[in-house]
């Protein structure tokens, strides 16, 4: 026998020697359809560090040139979604790297790519949670590699919570690589002591748009 | 150096005598664990709430151990499809003689690795070290630890017996070019330098696993560093373990699961990042990695699950809120333990898998103060299976289901306990031995020294109750 | 949990279960228990036929000893009324384990009838007799210890601390950090004892740290153990089970 089979068949026979009844589910809470709480996902991405424009999807890219502008921001990093070639017409950005060969371009990417900029493809508004799937137009690095990541979101993409996010995915199908991003990242490893920027962006800048 | 070892209760009490010495560790780990607890209690505000969620989170581990072989199919079956090739490990051995095998064939040079209680279990570090592979720690509290030669002392926050002056210490010493700075966002600061460079050039990610969905073939996997993100992002071959109890159901079990883990672990609502890997990278996309293997681990689990009673001991979801909120852990540290999960839930795992026979002391560090059971989010009997497994040790039952069973059995206590049940259940005779008691009380033999090094002896009083509820009786009558 | 309604006319009788502690440690206890129920006109069974609920043994593993006295237990309080425990781990012993410790013998559903008559004697006294009382006593602080067994497997902290506030002249506090164990644990302290001693030092530490006059407990291991810490250490907090204080404040001669 293969140790497959070997564990298996002992998971099995321990069942049928000593079944037990599940320890009982409670009462189901009826889920409430309602609408996603943007306020409430302002207030948990702010709790977690991250910093949240709300504005018209038309809004952002000014608003992003002037923060760029204030903060010295130069050297961009965007994939090939919709939020990187509405930056490129923009015209702002003095330098936007297109990534698009992580082969050829990964250890330029560790060294010296300080923003990156894409979109979500989705949030869960009570915990404060972007959703980022892995997919043909952004490498799943962008959002993780920069110290900065400026990420736009659309209002009309969120889920009201988690439980309707599975129910989705549930529905139509996993993507290889499906992230949560709940603000920028952190540790608090040494002495409880929380610090942002442990390995992934240190900075996490949301613009919700509707 | 603290290490982990298979024979936990060898030293046991020497290790105890140390960590209740060790001032500083004390402070650690008192101000740590008030930290977690304080944190812990604020996201819990209403208690009705947190007890129906307690609830939901027992019934959906419960429902996934009730059909774990079929989960384990399902999900080995869902991740081929979805090109996650499935690996199955019997012993530690076995698994980590699988991971070496897949490093080989993939001639990885650098490995990294996310943090994962599954590969402390299997001596991982140990085991490709000795085939000639090194493995670098990616999480800041294991790296500090690793660094310094140390094993975890918490199952979430493994560097938690350390200070900031210590680590600082040690970065000073120990990475070229780095100055002695007690500042924790330059002292993460250099950890992340270091580690950027590993990530880059890694060719092997290894991590844990929190919940494998057997309806998708999805691994998950929480973090707040992005650690995990880059150990199961940028290299090539990414090799996740996974004890194979953490398989559950389906996506919908997550969301109530999510919001126990992180509140229950470290008093966050939710982590940084929900890591959700259902397959390596596809053709059109441009990064991730191209092999993606999943070794499932029984190491002693199958045995655990044979038992009734104790197979509520898988339901466990790793958090550490136990250990969090255990008197005996905050005052020893995890370290004293000698085991990889220290801790209430420890000290129920540890039995189990190394038997009675070198584990079963552990079992007495525990007041049975019920303080671990109240918090746990999976509702896990910790002080019933405690309780369980004292038995078990002292047990002479040839059917006992735990290995070493009966070990921890002392003729002198057997024989006091049988004493004692000849006196406690002659009401008669324990009369007699309450009124020699209470009439001889100042010619008593002292009790055990134990009893007295830290007390006043004990004292019985003049007259039994009873014997004035006789008197009592009789003045009325 | 018990089936008894609050303020059951019904009750009239009830048994005592006067634990091995309070035999031989804290009669006062006991006999202020019995007189505590006697006052509000309930009729007190105290079998003679009684000895320990078994948990010193249960807990260290020994549990065919620990049975043969809870069928001894379940025995002696057949009779269909209420058994007050004056202690949380004992009353937690009968009610929370001894129906799991019986369930396979032909004493299966006695236990598990004995374990819904089971009270401790501050929650049944607050939830269901509804004492009302008068405190006769000088003004005085005390810092209450509930133990983990009162607090946790049977709930009942805020009986205890609700029967105290009653009481005008009596300021109650708890201890720094109260929902943590005093140490005691039973065989733990013997077996355990440096790690006993070093939950002990915090609880003492605590408990001097509110300055009270008086501390008390409803449960005598953690008393034994509290109380024989701090008289090794040489400190004047007199200890006292809750029982006996109550008892003495609210007009009872001195038993």
């Amino acid at each position: 026998m293969k140790p497959r089979d070997r564990i298996l068949s002992r998971l099995r026979h321990g069942r049928a020697a000593s079944p037990a009844a599940p320890y009982p589910a409670p009462q189901a809470q009826a889920t409430a359809d309602s609408a996603p709480d943007i306020d409430a996902m302002v207030t948990a991405l702010q709790a977690a560090h991250a910093e949240v424009f709300r504005m018209d999807e038309s809004a952002w890219p000014d608003h992003l040139a002037s923060l760029a502008e204030q903060r010295a921001w130069q050297q961009w990093w965007v994939g090939r979604d919709e939020v990187a070639s509405t930056w490129q017409a923009h015209g702002s950005a003095p330098s936007v790297t297109v990534f698009e060969d992580w082969e050829r371009q990964k250890s330029t990417l560790f060294e010296s790519a300080p923003i990156g900029l894409s979109l979500a493809q989705g949030g869960i508004a009570d915990t404060g949670t972007l959703i980022v799937e892995s997919g043909s137009a952004v490498p799943r690095t962008l959002s993780l590699v920069p110290p900065v990541h400026v990420v736009v979101v659309r209002e009309n993409s969120l889920f009201p919570d988690m439980a309707t996010a599975m129910v989705h995915y549930s529905r139509h199908g996993m993507p290889t690589n499906l992230i949560f991003i709940s603000g920028p990242s952190k540790t608090a490893d040494i002495q409880q002591t929380m610090a942002y920027g442990a390995h992934g962006p240190r900075e996490l800048i949301v613009y919700l748009c509707r | 150096m603290s290490g982990f070892t298979n024979h936990p209760d060898q030293d046991f009490g020497v290790r105890i005598h140390d960590a209740l010495g060790d001032a500083e560790l004390r402070e650690s780990f008192h101000g740590a664990m008030t930290f977690l607890r304080d944190r812990r209690r604020a996201q819990f505000p209403d208690p009705e709430a947190l007890e129906t969620l307690r609830d939901s989170g027992a019934a959906i581990r419960d429902r996934a151990l009730a059909q774990l072989p079929d989960l384990l199919e399902q999900l080995e079956d869902r991740c081929r499809h979805n090109g996650i090739q499935v690996h199955w490990a019997e012993t530690a051995e076995d698994a980590n003689r699988i991971i070496t095998g897949l490093i080989r064939a993939v001639n990885g040079k650098r490995i990294v690795k996310g943090k994962s209680m599954a590969t402390e279990e299997i001596g991982l570090n140990t085991a490709l070290e000795a085939a000639g592979f090194t493995c670098l720690e990616s999480d800041m509290g294991e790296y500090i630890v690793q660094q310094a030669h140390e094993t975890p002392s918490h199952i979430i926050m493994p560097a938690i017996h350390r200070n900031k002056a210590s680590i600082a210490r040690q970065f000073a010493e120990q990475i070229p070019d780095t100055p002695y700075t007690e500042d924790v966002d330059e002292l993460i600061g250099t950890g992340r330098r270091v580690l950027r460079r590993a990530f880059a050039e890694a060719d092997v990610g290894i991590s844990g696993v929190n919940f494998a969905v057997a309806e998708t073939g999805t691994l998950c996997l929480v973090e707040n560093e992005g650690n995990g993100r880059m150990s199961t992002t940028v290299p090539d071959t990414h090799i996740a373990v996974m004890g194979l109890e953490k398989v559950i159901e389906k996506l919908a079990d997550l969301p109530d699961l999510m919001r126990l883990l992180p509140k229950s672990a470290t008093g966050q609502a939710i982590t940084t990042y929900v890591n959700m890997i259902s397959g390596p990278r596809r053709d059109d996309e441009s990064d991730g990695p191209r092999q993606v293997h999943l070794v499932l681990l029984d190491n002693g689990r199958s045995r655990i699950y044979a038992d009734r009673q104790l197979r509520a001991t898988l339901r466990c979801i790793r958090c550490g809120a136990c250990m969090n909120h255990c008197p005996v852990y905050e005052r020893l540290g995890g370290h004293a333990y000698g085991t990889v999960y220290p801790g209430p839930i420890g000290q129920v795992v540890m039995p189990q898998l190394f038997g009675l026979d070198h584990a079963g002391k552990l079992t007495q560090a525990c007041s049975l103060n019920g303080a671990c059971g109240e918090v746990c989010p999976v509702r896990i009997p910790l002080p019933d299976l405690i309780r369980r497994l004292r038995h078990e040790g002292v047990s002479t039952d040839p059917a006992s289901p735990v290995r070493g069973h009966g070990r921890q059995r002392r003729f002198s206590e057997a024989l006091i306990w049988r004493v004692w049940c000849f006196i406690h259940t002659r009401p008669p005779l324990y009369r007699l031995v309450t009124r020699v008691a209470t009439r001889a009380r100042h010619w008593l033999p002292p009790l055990p020294r134990a009893w007295t090094r830290h007390r006043a002896p004990l004292q019985p009083a003049d007259r039994s109750f009873q014997e004035m509820m006789r008197h009592r009786e009789d003045r009325r009558s | 949990m018990p089936g008894y309604c609050m303020n059951s006319p019904a009750i009239q009788r009830v048994y005592l279960f006067g634990t091995c502690l309070i035999d031989v440690f804290h009669p006062a206890a006991g006999l202020a228990s019995v007189q505590l129920l006697e006052r509000e006109g309930i009729e007190v069974v105290f079998p003679e036929e009684q000895t320990c609920c078994g948990q010193p043994p249960y807990n260290s593993g020994y549990d065919e000893e620990a049975r043969a006295v809870a069928r001894q237990v379940v025995r002696r309080f057949s009779e269909s009324i209420p058994v007050i425990v004056p202690s949380g781990s004992c009353a937690g012993m009968l009610r929370q384990h001894y129906p799991s410790l019986l369930a396979d013998g032909p004493l299966a559903d006695a236990a598990r009838d004995l374990a819904a008559r089971t009270y401790e004697l501050h929650e049944f006294l607050h939830r269901v007799l509804q004492v009302r009382w008068q405190d006769h006593g000088d003004p005085v602080k005390i810092v209450m210890h509930t133990s983990c067994s009162a607090r946790r497997e049977m709930g009942v902290r805020e009986d205890g601390l609700a029967l105290l506030r009653q009481l005008e002249g009596v300021e109650v506090c708890e201890p720094e950090s109260a929902e943590t164990c005093c140490g005691f644990g039973g065989t733990f302290a013997v077996k355990m004892s440096e790690i006993s001693a070093a939950m002990a030092t915090d609880k003492c530490r605590a408990v001097q740290a509110t300055g009270a006059d008086q501390l008390l407990s409803s449960d005598c291991g953690c008393l034994l153990n509290i109380d024989g810490m701090l008289r090794k250490q040489g400190a004047h907090l007199p200890a006292e089970h809750l029982a006996e204080f109550l008892w003495k404040r609210t007009g009872g001669d001195t038993p």
